[in-house]
């Protein structure tokens, strides 16, 4: 008796173990995610518009959501410009491989900070110093899939859906604090449509959501349009770092 | 076997048309692959024209370098690549680049930070270089009297703030009301009054000493001065000195729904037994102007004034611009 119970619990502790190192790690999934970022890597130059929804908590049990949506083109190795239009502002971030300038147009006021050289290193150093999180650009990088199933504990290939009329490739990858929800076109480029995080780790679950639409592969961008040129009776002001 | 014969001619034909086709598709592919790769090799593609003319010293060898391509060393139409590199040879432009009328300016960058305060070293016009010198002569004198015993950039409200605080580089800002960006725009107070850092070479009869840490002022109208070797300089109140009188353009501002605190050219005073004491500006509070000597600053997604170590946010009351006074607090991350 004694011994059929040790060996119960043994093949309970084993079984927890098990469960508790559980990863599950889809192979097709991988496979569509590897071509997405095999795909970013090679491009030289990107523009495309994303329409973002996002969760914000107004105040304690009251939940609103925020829509915004920003054109955004992006040429390697070191230029940038993402027009963003809230719903009670619009803004400009140009990034012209030395100085980011960030442009408020309803009350024409600027600032300007001299920027690290290279574009992974300057959407990171935007995030850490002025709090300027650029949500698409998490996607768009070569390593993202590695990263991607790194992260997450379970990355699966949900099937084909159709997302706006078009044939995409449901993928999902979740762990404890987070969601991820990816379609992905089903054509040559493999560019992402949609993508929807939900977050777990505030103290009320919510969601972020992207569509993407009007993609530009490898246009030859002028220079010029990653100027920026202070409109007249524009005042710059300081930029507060957070460090 | 003529049939044959025929046939494998056709044959050979199609063939060699074939190659040729696909030969002349490859050249043409590669041709078009060529120019775009040559043209822009992603990571040399500005090095030539912009790290040259302008390495690390951006801002100030731009204009220096600019001359050289300004109109009057242009000889002709055909040197229009040598006056635009940027859009020259190399990368084959609809019209050979661009002929702009318009320079392009620097852009200086301006950063800062919660901690420290550069920006406070402003000079111009009538003012004199602001710094934390004690040492008095008209060119170097402190016109911040932030080291003084107790000084406070603001004290916190009486009643709690409704919400967490926002937390930005270490410090967590607070304020009741909703942001409403509206421009700073100094305002003056009248002939008599004076923003800091103004220079005078005498003062009105009606000034008074004051004496406060061994310091002495000069007040009159709501303004303190500092004696100069030549005449005297308009600094910062300093909190806690007392003063009989206050302009009478002085503005109540209300501070919990028991006191009241009287605002006039940047300054706070609270009535006292002696007159009026300057106070620290009261968090939560609002008022409708702001002298010159400040600078707006972006915080995060949000826009204030600052000056000297108070932040004021850009508010609206009774569709009126406003100014509430922002309590700034160091917090534990």
């Amino acid at each position: 008796m004694l011994k059929k119970l040790c060996f119960g619990l043994m093949l309970l502790l084993v079984f927890e173990m098990a469960k508790a190192q559980e990863k599950s790690i889809d192979t097709t999934a991988v496979i569509i995610l590897d071509r997405m970022s095999s795909v970013f890597g090679e491009l030289k130059s990107l523009g495309f518009t994303s329409t973002v929804s996002r969760d914000l908590v107004y105040a304690e049990d009251f939940f609103i959501k925020v829509f915004s949506s920003s054109d955004v083109k992006i040429e390697g190795p070191n230029k940038l410009s993402a027009r963003i239009h809230g719903e009670n502002k619009e803004d400009l971030y140009s990034y012209n491989g030395e100085q980011v300038i960030y442009y408020s147009y309803q009350n024409n006021i600027y600032t300007v900070a001299d920027a690290p050289d290279n574009l992974i290193e300057t959407i990171d150093w935007l995030y850490t110093d002025f709090g300027i999180e650029l949500t698409t650009a998490d996607f768009l990088y070569p390593s993202f899939s590695k990263d991607f199933t790194e992260q997450m504990d379970y990355v699966g290939f949900l099937g084909i859906a159709q997302v706006e009329g078009k044939r995409a490739f449901h993928i999902a990858g979740s762990n404890e604090s987070i969601t991820v929800q990816i379609w992905i076109s089903d054509d040559s480029y493999f560019l992402p449509i949609k993508t929807l995080i939900t977050y777990f780790d505030g103290p009320y679950a919510n969601q972020h959501e992207t569509d993407f639409s009007d993609w530009e592969i490898n246009q030859d961008y002028p220079d010029s349009i990653f100027e920026f040129s202070p409109p007249p009776s524009a005042k710059q002001i300081t930029w507060m770092r957070q460090n | 076997m003529e049939k044959l014969r025929i046939k494998l001619w056709v044959l050979g034909v199609g063939l060699i048309g074939m190659v040729f086709i696909s030969d002349l598709a490859q050249a043409q592919r590669v041709r078009a692959g060529a120019g775009r790769a040559g043209a822009r090799p992603a990571t040399t593609r500005q090095a030539p024209s912009r790290e040259m003319s302008r390495p690390p010293s951006r801002p100030s060898t731009r204009p220096a370098t600019r001359p050289s391509t300004s109109p009057s060393s242009r000889p002709n139409m055909s040197s229009r690549d040598n006056i635009h590199p940027k859009n020259s040879s190399s990368r084959p432009t609809l019209n050979g680049g661009a002929n702009k009328v318009t320079r392009d300016r620097a852009n200086n960058s301006k950063v800062s930070n919660i901690r420290n305060n550069p920006s406070d070293n402003r000079g111009g016009g009538n003012r004199n270089t602001i710094n934390n010198n004690i040492t008095i002569n008209r060119n170097n004198v402190n016109v911040r009297n932030n080291h003084v015993r107790n000084y406070r950039p603001y004290r916190p409200p009486y009643r709690p703030y409704p919400r967490p605080p926002y937390i930005w580089g270490g410090y967590g800002f607070s304020w009741f009301r909703p942001y409403y960006y509206h421009p700073y725009r100094p305002y003056y107070w009248g002939p008599v009054w004076h923003p800091w850092g103004f220079f005078v070479a005498a003062l009105a009869t009606t000034a008074i000493i004051v004496s406060i840490e061994n310091q002495d002022y000069n007040y009159n109208e709501g303004v303190f001065y500092v004696e100069t070797d030549d005449g005297y300089v308009v600094v910062e109140a300093p909190q806690g000195a007392t003063v009989k009188v206050i302009p009478k353009e002085s503005k109540e501002v209300e501070v919990s729904p028991t006191v009241n605190n009287y605002y006039y050219g940047g300054t706070f005073y609270e009535k006292s037994d002696g007159g009026y004491t300057v106070v620290p500006p009261p968090a939560g509070a609002v008022v409708d102007a702001l002298p010159e000597g400040g600078e707006e600053v972006k915080v995060g997604d949000q826009t204030y004034v600052k000056i000297g170590d108070t932040y004021y946010m850009p508010v609206q009351e009774d569709g009126k611009d406003m100014y509430e006074i922002v309590q700034v607090e160091e917090v534990e991350e």
